[in-house]
C-alpha cells in the first residue's frame, strides 16, 4: 500500500472513530441519579468566603440557601451555615458609612481565616474544617461535601444557651465527649437581615440584597481557639459574654443575631450547634 | 521502593556512568541548568502588602540535568518550593523530582517513559507544557512512541496521568494520538513549486473517576461521563512567504465547573493567513472557542489540570504600562478573537525611512463573548446543571471582552541612539475578564530610547503614561475601592549596562490618577559566561502575570529579590 493510501486509510479509521464519538453521550433523561437520603449524625458547619463585590458569590448564597431547606427541617438546624466575607471583594466594617448608606461586612478574624485558608478565588467554602489549606471546595461540591460530613460520626456533642440580658449576650456551652481528648471550642456571632449592598451576576449592584448568617463576631482566638480538656462522661462548660455592638462602623440588630458554637481539633470540626439569644431562626 | 523512586535512582545512576561535558557526536553531552527566584517580603500597608508567610524568605527553585546521546536520552528535574513566591496556587507549595524521562531513539522510532511534553496542533485538545512564571507544569507521566520512520508521515501515541502539582492521581489518565502527513515529501510537483502542504489529524481521550456532584437541595447526583474524547483536523499550506492555517476541533459531553456541570458538545475552529518578505509581514487570524475547557479534573477552576490551551490572540506586551490590563482566554463561556497586524520596514534613506531605515508594526486585535440564548433549567431543582447548556449561534458575537490597537515605531536617530515610539488604545472588560467592575479604555503612549555610548556602554530611558476612563459600572466599583490603583497611570525607566556584564536599573510606576502609589524598583544584573544574578528591591503592585492567554494573580510585594540562574 503506498504512504498516500496509507495516510487517506488512516484518516478515514479515524474520523469514522471521531463520529463514533457521539454514542458515547449521555442522554438528558439518564444525566441524574437518585441517591439515599442522608440521615444526618451530627450537625455540620458549612462556611462560605463571600464578598459583596463578587459576581458569583449570590451563587453560592443560593446554594446555601437550598441546602439550608433540605436539612433544616421540623425545627431542626442540622445544617449552620456562615458567611465569612473576606478578600480582595470583600468591603471592610471600617469602611461602613451609615450616612451614605455604604456598610462594609469584612471583619478582621474572617481575612484571618481567609488567608489560613490559602483562598484568593470567591465564593469558596468549607465544610466541617476550620483554618485549614487543604480543604476549600468550591461551591459546587458543597452538596456532596455536607451529605459526606452528615454522615461522619462523632464523640462529641454541644449544646448552648445564649441570653441577652441589656447589651451583653450570655453564652452558656455544655460539651459532652465518649472519650478522653483535648479539644478547643470557638463562639461566634451571626447576623441575618442586614440590607448592604451586593454585586449580582449580572454585574449590577443590587443596595437592598439581604444578607444572612454573616460573621459579626468571633469570640476566641482564630487560631486556638479556647482550649478545653474532655474527660468521658464529664460534662466540660464554657461561659462567655459578648458585648452587642452598636458603633459608626457596626450596628448589629439584636433581634436578628444567633450565636454559632462549635468544637474543633486541628483542622477537624468535630460538632457545633446554634443558639438564638432573640428571636431569630436561620433563614433559608 | 516504587516506579518513580527507581526510574530516579536509575537515570542518576545512567549520568554518573555516562557523563562527560563533550559535544563529541559519540559520546554523551550533559546540560543542566539551575534556576532560583527568591523573595525576602516586607510589610507595605499602603500598597496592600499585608500577607503574613510561613517563612521569612519565599523562593522557587529548580534544577535539572539532561543527557543526551546518539540512542538514548535521560532527563532528571529537582523543584523546591516549600515556601514559593506570593500569588501561586495552594497547591504550588512541594519539593521532589517531579519530571524524570528516559528516551530511546532509533531509526526514525522514539520511545519516551517517564515524564513527557507533547503539543497537538495548536493545542486546543492537547498542549502539555511547562511555564515557571505562572507555574504551569501539566506534563504527562506515562508513556509516549513517535515513528517517524515513514517518509512524509509522523505518527504519535501516547497515554499517562496528568501532573496536576504534586499530584499524579491514577484516576486522572490522558490518552492520545496523531498523525501528520507531509505531502510535499509525496509529490514531486509540490516540492518543484517550492510549497509545503501539510495536514494532521489527532485524537485524545481523558478518562476521569466519576465525582459525586450532588444538585443543591436535593438527593440527586449527576451521571458523569468517565471518558470524554476530543478530535482535531487542521490543514496548512505554505508557498514562499504565503502561509495559509485551517484547524476544527471537536470535545464531546465533558460536564465540569467551568461549564456549570452542562452536557453540551465543545468546539473551536481557527484560520490562519500570513504572508512575509524581507521588509514587510502581514497577518490575519479568526478563531471561534465554545466549552474548550478540557481537564483532568472536573472539579477545578483557576490554571490547574488543563490538558489542552487555546491560543491567545492578543499582543504579548513587554512594556510595563500596556501590560496592566492583559487578556485571560475565557475556556468555559467562549470567545470569538480576531488578530491582525502589519509591518513594514521604510528602506534607508527614503523620505520616510530617513538615513537608517524606519520600522512601522501596526497590531489589532478584538475579542468577544458568545451569545448565550435560551434558559435551560433541569427538572430535578431548576439549575443549569445536567441540561445542554446555553445555545451560542455560530456567528453571533456577545459583549466586547477585549480591544487592543497599537501602533509602533522605531528608528535610528543616528548611529549610536535608536528610539522605538508605541501608541496603544485599549478597552478591558473587567468584569468578563475578572468578575468585578466594569469597562476600562486607556490610551498609552510609550517613549523609548537607547544610546550606546561606546562598545562597552549603553544607556536606556523609557517614559510611559495610561490616560484612562471608565464606564459607569467600572466607576461604581472604583468608588467602592478607593484603596485600589485605577486610573491614570505614570512610568519612568532608566538602564546603564556594562555589556556584557553588569546592567543598573531604576524604576517607577506611579498611579497619578488614584491613590498615588508609586512602585518603584532598583535592580542589578551581573553577567558572567552561563551565569546570571539579579538582586533587586522595591515594590510590585498586584496585577495579574499572563503569558500566552493564562494568567496569575499576583498579590502586591515589597522586599529584596534575589533572581540566579546557570546554564551548562
Amino acid at each position: 500500500m503506498t504512504v498516500i493510501k496509507k495516510f487517506i486509510y488512516a484518516a478515514a479509521v479515524m474520523t469514522g472513530l471521531a463520529a463514533s464519538l457521539t454514542s458515547c453521550d449521555i442522554a438528558s433523561d439518564d444525566r441524574f441519579i437518585l441517591e439515599d437520603e442522608v440521615v444526618p449524625q451530627r450537625n455540620v458547619l458549612l462556611m462560605d468566603f463571600t464578598g459583596q463585590g463578587c459576581i458569583n458569590c449570590p451563587n453560592a448564597h443560593d446554594v446555601m440557601s437550598e441546602l439550608s431547606k433540605q436539612y433544616n427541617t421540623d425545627g431542626n438546624t442540622n445544617l449552620i451555615t456562615v458567611s465569612i466575607h473576606a478578600g480582595a471583594q470583600a468591603m471592610s466594617v471600617d469602611r461602613t458609612d451609615f450616612s451614605a448608606n455604604r456598610i462594609g461586612l469584612m471583619i478582621a478574624e474572617g481575612q484571618e481565616m481567609n488567608d489560613a485558608f490559602s483562598i484568593n478565588a470567591w465564593p469558596t467554602g468549607a465544610v466541617d474544617y476550620i483554618n485549614g489549606k487543604d480543604n476549600a471546595l468550591l461551591y459546587a461540591e458543597w452538596p456532596a461535601a455536607v451529605r459526606t460530613a452528615f454522615e461522619k460520626p462523632t464523640d462529641i456533642s454541644i449544646e448552648a444557651t445564649a441570653t441577652l440580658n441589656d447589651n451583653q449576650i450570655e453564652v452558656s456551652t455544655n460539651v459532652h465527649s465518649t472519650s478522653d481528648q483535648d479539644i478547643a471550642l470557638q463562639v461566634w456571632v451571626i447576623e441575618n437581615g442586614i440590607k448592604a449592598s451586593q454585586r449580582l451576576p449580572d454585574g449590577s449592584f443590587d443596595t437592598e440584597y439581604t444578607h444572612n448568617h454573616v460573621l459579626r463576631f468571633v469570640q476566641y482566638p482564630v487560631k486556638s481557639g479556647q482550649p478545653m480538656q474532655l474527660k468521658a462522661g464529664v460534662i466540660g462548660t464554657d461561659e462567655c459574654s459578648i458585648p452587642l455592638k452598636w458603633t459608626d462602623k457596626e450596628r448589629w440588630n439584636r433581634d436578628n443575631l444567633q450565636i454559632v458554637v462549635f468544637a474543633f481539633r486541628g483542622s477537624d470540626i468535630l460538632n457545633c450547634t446554634i443558639a438564638n439569644p432573640g428571636p431569630a431562626t436561620q433563614p433559608e | 521502593m516504587n516506579l518513580r523512586h527507581a526510574m530516579i535512582c536509575a537515570t542518576a545512576a545512567g549520568l554518573c556512568v555516562c557523563a562527560e561535558p563533550s559535544q563529541a557526536q559519540n559520546k554523551v553531552a550533559v546540560h543542566g541548568s539551575v534556576q532560583a527566584d527568591i523573595l525576602f517580603p516586607e510589610k507595605d500597608h499602603s500598597i496592600g502588602a499585608v500577607e503574613d508567610y510561613d517563612s521569612p524568605i519565599l523562593f522557587n527553585t529548580y534544577a535539572d540535568v539532561t543527557l543526551a546521546s546518539k540512542y538514548v536520552d535521560a532527563g532528571l528535574r529537582f523543584e523546591f518550593m516549600k515556601w514559593p513566591l506570593p500569588g501561586y496556587d495552594p497547591d504550588f507549595a512541594g519539593w521532589g523530582f517531579p519530571n524524570i524521562y528516559v528516551k530511546g531513539k532509533l531509526k526514525g522510532v522514539e520511545i519516551t517513559a517517564g515524564n513527557f511534553y507533547e503539543q497537538f496542533g495548536a493545542g486546543f485538545i492537547l498542549r502539555t507544557y511547562e511555564d515557571r512564571a505562572l507555574g504551569i507544569d501539566n506534563s504527562i507521566l506515562g508513556g509516549r512512541i513517535k515513528v517517524n520512520a515513514i517518509k512524509g508521515l509522523s505518527i504519535t501515541a501516547l497515554g499517562g496521568i496528568q501532573r496536576v502539582f504534586w499530584d499524579w492521581n491514577r484516576h486522572n489518565q490522558v490518552y492520545g494520538a496523531n498523525v501528520e502527513g507531509y505531502f510535499q515529501d509525496w509529490f514531486q510537483g509540490l516540492r518543484d513549486r517550492d510549497v509545503s502542504l501539510t495536514a494532521g489529524l489527532s485524537w485524545v481521550m481523558k478518562h476521569e473517576q466519576e465525582e459525586n456532584v450532588t444538585l443543591a437541595g436535593t438527593d440527586y447526583r449527576l451521571h458523569l461521563p468517565k471518558e470524554v474524547n476530543a478530535v482535531d483536523a487542521r490543514i496548512g499550506f505554505n508557498k514562499g512567504g504565503w502561509n495559509l492555517q485551517a484547524e476544527y476541533a471537536w470535545k464531546g459531553q465533558d460536564p465540569s465547573f467551568d461549564n456549570d456541570y452542562t452536557y453540551n458538545h465543545g468546539q473551536a475552529v481557527m484560520l490562519t493567513g500570513s504572508y512575509s518578505r524581507k521588509g514587510l509581514s502581514a497577518t490575519l487570524q479568526a478563531k471561534r472557542s465554545q466549552n474548550m475547557s478540557y481537564r483532568t479534573q472536573r472539579m477545578r477552576d483557576g490554571l490547574p489540570a488543563f490538558i489542552n490551551y487555546m491560543p491567545a490572540f492578543t499582543y504579548q506586551h513587554t512594556y510595563a504600562l500596556p501590560a496592566i490590563y492583559p487578556y485571560a482566554t475565557q475556556y468555559g463561556p467562549g470567545e470569538w478573537a480576531f488578530n491582525g497586524s502589519f509591518g513594514y520596514t521604510f528602506p534607508r534613506k527614503s523620505p520616510l525611512g530617513g538615513k537608517y531605515g524606519t520600522s512601522l508594526t501596526v497590531n489589532l486585535s478584538y475579542i468577544s463573548g458568545l451569545v448565550h440564548e435560551g434558559d435551560p433549567r433541569n427538572p430535578i431543582n431548576g439549575s443549569v446543571m445536567g441540561t445542554d447548556g446555553y445555545k451560542s449561534p455560530f456567528w453571533k458575537m456577545g459583549h466586547t471582552n477585549y480591544w487592543d490597537f497599537n501602533l509602533m515605531l522605531e528608528k535610528r536617530l543616528s548611529r549610536p541612539v535608536t528610539m522605538q515610539f508605541m501608541y496603544m488604545n485599549q478597552r478591558y472588560n473587567k468584569k468578563a475578564i475578572e468578575n468585578e467592575g466594569g469597562n476600562i479604555y486607556n490610551n498609552i503612549l510609550v517613549l523609548d530610547t537607547k544610546w550606546k555610548i561606546n562598545r562597552k556602554f549603553v544607556l536606556r530611558g523609557e517614559v510611559q503614561y495610561m490616560f484612562s476612563h471608565q464606564d459607569k459600572d467600572e466607576r461604581e466599583f472604583m468608588a467602592e475601592h478607593p484603596e485600589r490603583d485605577q486610573k491614570d497611570w505614570f512610568y519612568g525607566l532608566v538602564e546603564f549596562s556594562w555589556t556584557p556584564y553588569l546592567m543598573f536599573s531604576a524604576s517607577d510606576m506611579i498611579n497619578v490618577g488614584g491613590t498615588g502609589n508609586n512602585y518603584y524598583m532598583f535592580g542589578l544584573t551581573g553577567t558572567y559566561r552561563s551565569n546570571r544574578l539579579m538582586l533587586s528591591y522595591g515594590r510590585t503592585r498586584e496585577g495579574f502575570d499572563c503569558s500566552g492567554g493564562m494568567c496569575r494573580y499576583v498579590p502586591a510585594t515589597k522586599g529584596f529579590k534575589i533572581s540566579y540562574s546557570y546554564n551548562f
